[in-house]
């Protein structure tokens, strides 16, 4: 952490921000429906308030516009920390979520559902089930590919992962060629997105993004030890090979757990570590919470662009995250070259 | 696959741009020549023998005006009229194999707007006679059934089955309708909840059936969200019952939203699942499709 | 007592062998430096003491007698602290917090800091004097600065046993200084093993070395028993001589290329010179492995003293006398064993004017190479004309280098 930063303040802050962000969410879309009524609705099933809006109006705001920003919020929250967990294990500024192969293991189980059509058979969650369990055996297939006896090279980790990425990703495209007509819905999967997900995804992704942050919040000192490699990690009483596994058994779950119901939602785990590192340093006592609600603000904000910039058509949220990503990106190292 | 949405957006402003142009043949000098829906001039033999249709519905409509014995190969989806087939297939509408369509030596080939670009400029480089045909709404196909008459030689069978086609359409929208404008929204799919908007083919017909469209606002097939469907509370749905995901019930799942229940149509039950050959191929059974419309909305 | 013991250590990397057999104990409050070629084991054995790598065979046991190998990572973090080789990204991240990860083996999950831990990181940057440097960001301190933070770090552990491997690579004379010092104070405290690298580092500050010899142990004790100029030799594959500094009364190793073998035919060259003006030639033509003689020399001539440590064939005069006629006959007796004959211009007066007289004479019958680097020949001329004129002869009987490449040069195209 810099010096300079007051941590407490800064989340305070954070978290005010993304309640602001939020509150926007659920009251501007496409019908056009009075703050103040907004805000009796979300109120009352815990306050007792008068009744003065249609039926219409209260299932946009509470089971349509609320479970989507919370999900867009959980997403993003939980893309960013793993985001910034991986980077911090591979000490390598690239990493992201997906660079294991997860995302690209979930295509390939959600595209077999969307395409064969057997979502019937699993219900409304055959789709989100199909991709998790694709996205775990993915990265199972990667770990168990670069494991050397006990250990696993972090350098092994990333070609394994990349190797199998692309087996998934030509096992996907494979799928879509062969898709006809059902082509779209894949590539809307692929773009990501949480149009049209309602509570029961919500209520899906909550556990892991709780389990998945405490977990890695407790890593706070450990992570610290890693920057400064594996060895001296070790000499500090760090079990390097064991928190290794257990870092990845969590980011495959919490990331296997977004990606299932949100399609493939890019850069927000690749960028917002490396924002929060450039503005409040490397210390992960700083860096894990700040980049979880950095995320979530990211992604809340996002989400709302998505449906305002060509309503009523909804675009793909992945489109504005890497829109809008990549450029700040290509902005944030050239300040950091400039500097240095 | 990222460049999927750009291409759409592709075929929907090339065909808005070639929406004025109109088929033209000339006739008398030796060999013929037809100015397609996408402004290349095709140089037609006299006596057309041999037919590849890349899209059901060119299928459909060329055995409507009596060429069927004429078509020697079709796509994976040519599946109308039965008996078809028995005919050889080169593959999927975006995907099929040009050398098994140069195989058959065809006089003519079919294809429409949505048919892949690059094949046919192969074709076309290859010598072959390839007719590009666009369909976006009812009269866009009588247009084309009067077409193909000509280049089949079949006239007097074409123009006969428009006038027939055209006499059932005014029966259709004759019929008295209800009070006041029904509000009607196409959906193909729902998640994403994919619909049809403006300057296509469904919306068309929802038009003729005496229904408006709740996104007429937007262009082509649109994916939007939940809250449009709520906030613009359509009276009538219509979904297209896929074959090849037959095991999905897109209406079931509608039914069952709990984010759609206070949709005037949901809440109603007037859903109506229409066969997805039928109401989303732009072809001769467009006034069934008209009709299945316009009961559904004036039900 | 033993503050650890290592028995029988082996290791090896799939089918290479990297430490073999070793036994070794280390007493507590003392400073082992471990010693060796690259190569050697040298950083494998401390990996294998600090329990970061497992031995294939042995044990290594704690003054408690516990085997590191049953212990955990946290357990062995309490005990022994290791400071490894520098280098790697380090972040911007303040020293504070920094020096603070050496708590982690003693810190809970997600347990705050006591004032405990911060009392240990405030002894551990006094006692390597980098207080001053808390607020600082790791990213921007000298290398010297970090070395002494990251000790802080390995200090704030608590250690019963301090590893180092190569704490004073990178760094310039006074840092290596300083931070030999530090460890011979912190020995005080603790155990304290380090790998070094330079030896006469490892001879004033280690109360004892272990020497690697190819895997294995050379010899263990204090450094003025193993560090003979023989064990050097045999095990850094240099000459080495030691001398006792008449500043500072230590111990003085020096290091030179190993002569070449005597079985290979090499050409003999007799050198003229003297005065010390001949100390590079004779340096130069032995690294390039020529046979040489040398003289006649006073006893007591620096160049006499070069050729002796070379290993050279010497004639010498007694001291401040003129060369006599028993000389100028071993003299020439040497010449007409050599293959050519190097004449190194120095200042010539009656006492060496017997040498130049006769190198004028041999000069005819035998390759001959004045060696002129700077000074006119005139200006060596104490003898009122006769020295400059002898160099002439000499020159123009053989050719004149002026300097060491020219020479050098000449004598291979000999």
């Amino acid at each position: 952490m810099h010096p300079r930063l007051n941590l407490p303040l800064t989340i305070v802050v954070l978290c005010l921000i993304l309640a602001l962000a939020m509150l926007l969410g659920v009251s501007i879309g496409e019908s056009d429906i009075p703050f103040s009524r907004t805000m009796a609705i979300i109120g009352s099933p815990l306050f007792p308030v008068a009744h003065d809006w249609t039926p219409a109006e209260e299932s946009i705001i509470l089971f349509i516009r609320l479970p989507r920003v919370l999900l867009a919020a959980l997403v993003g929250a939980s893309l960013a920390i793993c985001g910034a967990v991986l980077q911090s294990l591979f000490r390598n500024p690239m990493a992201d979520p997906f660079l294991l192969g997860i995302s690209n293991g979930a295509a390939l189980g959600a595209s077999l559902v969307l395409v064969t059509g057997l979502a019937v058979g699993s219900g409304i969650f055959g789709v989100p089930v199909a991709a998790f369990a694709f996205g775990l055996l993915t990265i199972i297939i990667v770990y168990e590919l670069a494991r050397v006896g006990n250990r696993v090279p972090v350098t092994s980790l990333l070609l394994c992962g990349i190797a199998v990425a692309a087996f998934m990703s030509a096992g996907t495209s494979f799928l879509l060629f062969v898709s006809g007509e059902n082509l779209h819905q894949v590539v809307f999967w692929l773009l990501g997105g949480i149009a049209g997900r309602g509570w029961e995804y919500v209520g899906l992704l909550l556990p892991f993004v709780i389990g998945g942050s405490v977990f890695f919040f407790s890593l706070t000192r450990p992570l610290n030890a890693l920057m400064f490699g594996e060895e001296s990690a070790q000499y500090l009483g760090i079990d390097v090979e064991r928190l290794k596994k257990l870092i990845l058994v969590a980011i495959s779950l919490v990331t296997g757990a977004a990606v299932s119901v949100s399609g493939i939602i890019g850069f927000v785990g690749l960028i917002t570590p490396h924002m929060v590192r450039l503005w409040a340093g490397p210390n992960h006592r700083a860096l894990l919470p700040l980049s979880f609600l950095v995320g979530a603000i990211l992604l809340v904000l996002a989400d709302l662009t998505s449906r305002l910039i060509l309503a009523p058509n909804e675009l793909p949220i992945g489109i504005i995250t890497a829109l809008c990503g990549a450029p700040f990106f290509a902005y944030l190292l050239r300040r950091r070259n400039r500097e240095a | 696959m990222k460049y999927l949405p750009l291409l759409f957006g592709g075929f929907l402003i090339l065909s808005i741009l070639l929406a004025g142009c109109t088929q033209e043949i000339t006739q008398g000098k030796e060999p013929r020549t037809f100015t397609d829906d996408t402004g290349v001039a095709c140089r037609i033999p006299d006596h057309v023998e041999r037919v590849v249709s890349l899209a059901p519905s060119e299928t459909e409509i060329c055995c409507a005006v009596g060429g069927c014995d004429l078509v020697v190969g079709r796509t994976d989806y040519c599946t109308y009229p039965s008996g078809i087939e028995r005919v050889q297939t080169v593959g999927g509408p975006r995907t099929f194999s040009v050398e098994s369509v140069i195989g058959l030596s065809p006089d003519l080939v079919l294809a429409t707007t949505v048919t892949d670009t690059t094949r046919i400029q192969e074709l076309r480089s290859a010598g072959v006679t390839v007719v590009v045909f666009k369909l976006e709404n009812v009269d866009d196909i009588y247009r084309n059934i009067q077409s193909l008459g000509i280049l089949l030689g079949t006239r007097e069978t074409a123009d006969e089955l428009v006038s027939t086609l055209k006499t059932r359409q005014d029966e259709i929208q004759r019929r008295p309708g209800g009070s006041g404008p029904v509000k009607v929204l196409y959906i193909l799919w729902d998640e994403p909840l994919r619909v049809a908007a403006n300057h296509t083919f469904q919306d068309d017909l929802i038009t003729l059936a005496g229904g408006v469209n709740i996104v007429g606002d937007a262009d082509g097939y649109a994916t939007i969200s939940e809250e449009t469907v709520v906030s613009r509370a359509p009276d009538v749905i219509i979904v297209s019952r896929e074959h090849t995901a037959g095991l999905v019930r897109i209406t079931d799942r509608l039914l069952s939203k709990q984010t759609l229940a206070e949709v005037p149509a949901i809440k109603n039950h007037r859903v109506c699942e229409m066969d997805a050959d039928l109401v989303n191929r732009p072809g001769p059974r467009v006034i069934e499709a008209l009709e299945m419309f316009s009961l559904c909305i004036h039900a | 007592m033993k503050a650890l013991e290592a028995r029988d250590l082996s290791f090896s990397y799939g089918r290479t062998l990297v430490v073999q057999g070793i036994t070794l104990e280390c007493r507590p409050g003392e400073v082992l430096g471990i010693l060796g070629q690259n190569g050697s084991g040298k950083t494998t054995l401390l990996r294998l003491l600090a329990g970061y790598l497992r031995p294939d065979r042995g044990t290594v046991r704690f003054r408690d007698g516990r085997d590191i190998s049953m212990m955990g990572t946290g357990d062995l973090a309490r005990i022994r602290a290791v400071v490894g080789q520098s280098g790697g990204s380090y972040f911007d991240f303040p020293v504070s917090e920094f020096v603070m990860l050496g708590r982690t083996p003693y810190l809970p999950r997600f347990g705050r800091e006591t004032s405990h831990d911060f009392m240990i990181v405030e002894q551990a940057l006094e006692l390597t004097d980098t207080s001053h440097l808390q607020d600082r960001l790791v990213s921007q301190l000298s290398g010297g600065e970090l070395q002494r933070v990251t000790i802080a770090r390995a200090l704030a552990q608590e250690p019963e046993i301090l590893m180092l491997d190569e704490p004073t690579s990178h760094l310039d004379v006074r840092h290596q200084l300083e931070i030999m010092e530090l460890l011979g104070d912190l020995a005080l405290r603790m155990t304290v093993i380090t790998i070094v690298h330079d030896l006469n580092l490892a001879f004033r500050h280690c109360g004892r070395v272990a020497l690697l010899h190819k895997t294995r142990l050379h010899s263990c004790g204090p450094p003025g028993e193993v560090l003979t100029p023989d064990a050097i030799s045999e095990v850094f594959d240099v000459r080495a001589s030691r001398a006792e500094d008449p500043g500072t009364g230590m111990n003085l190793l020096s290091f030179s290329m190993p002569r070449p073998r005597p079985d290979q035919k090499r050409k003999r060259i007799h050198v003229i010179c003297g005065g010390g003006y001949g100390r590079a030639v004779l340096h130069a033509l032995s690294g390039r492995g020529y046979h040489l003689s040398a003289g006649v020399l006073n006893e007591g001539d620096v160049d006499l003293e070069v050729a002796e440590y070379l290993g050279s064939r010497v004639i010498t005069a007694p001291p401040f006398s003129r060369i006599g006629a028993d000389e100028r006959k071993r003299l020439e007796e040497c010449c007409r064993e050599a293959d050519a004959l190097v004449v190194v211009a120095v200042p010539v007066g009656e006492g060496n004017l017997e040498n130049i007289r006769c190198a004028g004479k041999i000069a005819g019958s035998l390759p001959a190479i004045l060696y002129s680097p700077s000074s006119s020949l005139e200006d060596l001329d104490y003898t009122d004309g006769e020295g400059a004129a002898l160099y002439a002869e000499i020159a123009h009987k053989g050719t004149i280098a002026c300097s060491l490449g020219e020479l050098l040069e000449r004598l291979s195209s000999l």
